[in-house]
């Protein structure tokens, strides 16, 4: 009984372990990452003009297509608002860098206005837009250019970003036993950002965005 | 002294021309009401190009799109985004269609209770039937020298949540909507502007299908 207990644990923790585990091999720690400190907006290099990307939402068969519309501030917080192609807005939330304040809803449409369902759009908009992160908990590793920035963020969770040459190029968010979602980024001519995709491993949603150039 | 004369005068000038913009209340909504019906059903297709304005308080410029819109009796709507997005949205013998850039999916606008309040907001803003909604709606009555403008509060709960009133505005000269302004809550709106407007030209049905 004894040995079946130890031998379970050390499965759990070996799952845990390696389910939270990030690729790093070759990355140096480098400690404290102050990556946010001196570029708040490293996705949109600091730049503070609001973006139209175009947005389709999957969630299980569901499919809901729109217009997001993104307003980055120099402080790094994110203003969002989502709405249909015809007008009709669908929700406004505040996003800001750090956890230390909350995320607003300014406004939500009835059948969506849950919880559950705003927590969700909420989390997947902060690992995309790399937000609502706790500066103090930001650990980076470098590898020549390459960079991983470790965000720690409520409870098990923790987000992995990829940056090469000051682009982040990939993120995941791990939860205590496995991943949650993963964010592929897209760059026009290697400079701004044209494209986003998130996907959720174990919950059939995806959100997609494309850059309307101005 | 000659140049105050002329600030007095461009004032005066401006004023006179704000002036003739400026909206008062439609004496006899009646009669207005009674030669838009008369005209709904004399009016057998309506073809317009349109600019679709949205202003968000956040944003410091306007979101422009722009695209064409297909009318033909009774019930047959191409609703088109063609720039910078393209979207579109076909009604044809109550079915609902949606095309965007990765799918196209149909609705029955009959038995899906928000295609059908769709259906029925869309077609009614076209045809002017939307007016005889007092029971949703607390209706008034403007005009200035080249539009009739209404003005729509809405009274359903459901609706006072998204709107706070929506404006439609005829042109005098052929009874034809010219602008639809829908307000938001917290003032932001969208505003859709139609023009090189045809009535009663013949338009192929082949439109109404989603290719």
């Amino acid at each position: 009984m004894m040995r079946f207990l130890l031998l379970s644990n050390l499965v759990l923790f070996s799952l845990i372990f390696s389910s939270c585990s990030t690729s790093l091999h070759g990355f140096q720690k480098s400690g404290v990452s102050d990556i946010l400190k001196n570029n708040s907006q490293l996705l949109f290099a600091n730049d503070t003009t609001e973006k139209t990307y175009s947005t389709h939402i999957t969630f299980l068969n569901q499919s809901l297509t729109g217009l997001m519309i993104v307003k980055p501030y120099i402080s790094g917080d994110l203003r969002i608002v989502f709405i249909t192609e015809t007008g009709i807005k669908i929700f406004e939330m505040g996003i800001p860098l750090f956890s230390s304040r909350q995320s607003k809803v300014y406004y939500c449409i009835d059948p969506l206005n849950k919880k559950v369902i705003l927590n969700t759009i909420k989390n997947d908009l902060s690992v995309l837009f790399m937000v609502n992160s706790s500066k103090l908990q930001l650990t980076e590793y470098s590898k020549k250019t390459d960079k991983v920035v470790v965000i720690h963020n409520k409870g098990f969770k923790r987000s992995v970003y990829n940056i090469q040459n000051n682009h982040i190029t990939s993120a995941t968010q791990q939860g205590l036993l496995s991943k949650v979602c993963v964010v592929k980024y897209f760059y026009l001519k290697k400079a701004a950002l044209d494209s986003l995709q998130l996907k959720h491993t174990h919950l059939k949603m995806s959100i997609e965005l494309h850059l309307i150039p101005d | 002294m000659n140049k105050i004369i002329t600030v007095i005068g461009f004032l005066f000038s401006f004023t006179s021309c704000f002036c003739q913009d400026q909206f008062i209340t439609l004496k006899n909504p009646i009669d207005f009401n009674n030669k838009l019906q008369g005209n709904t059903l004399q009016v057998s297709s309506i073809e317009s190009s349109f600019t679709q304005e949205k202003k968000l308080s956040m944003m410091t410029k306007k979101l422009i799109s722009k695209g064409h819109f297909y009318f033909k009796k009774e019930n047959n709507i191409r609703w088109e985004y063609l720039t910078p997005y393209k979207y579109l949205i076909v009604i044809k013998n109550d079915k609902l269609t949606i095309k965007d850039n990765t799918q196209t999916k149909q609705y029955d606008s009959q038995s899906n209770g928000l295609f059908k309040e769709l259906n029925a907001f869309i077609s009614g803003c076209i045809q002017g039937t939307i007016l005889k909604n007092t029971k949703d709606f607390s209706i008034s009555y403007l005009e200035n020298s080249s539009l009739y403008y209404v003005k729509m509060i809405p009274k359903n709960e459901k609706m006072k949540k998204m709107l706070n009133e929506i404006q439609i505005y005829f042109d005098k000269k052929d009874l034809t909507v010219s602008k639809l302004k829908m307000l938001e809550l917290d003032g932001d709106y969208t505003l859709i502007d139609f023009y090189d407007k045809k009535t009663n030209t013949p338009i192929n049905d082949e439109i109404f299908i989603v290719k």
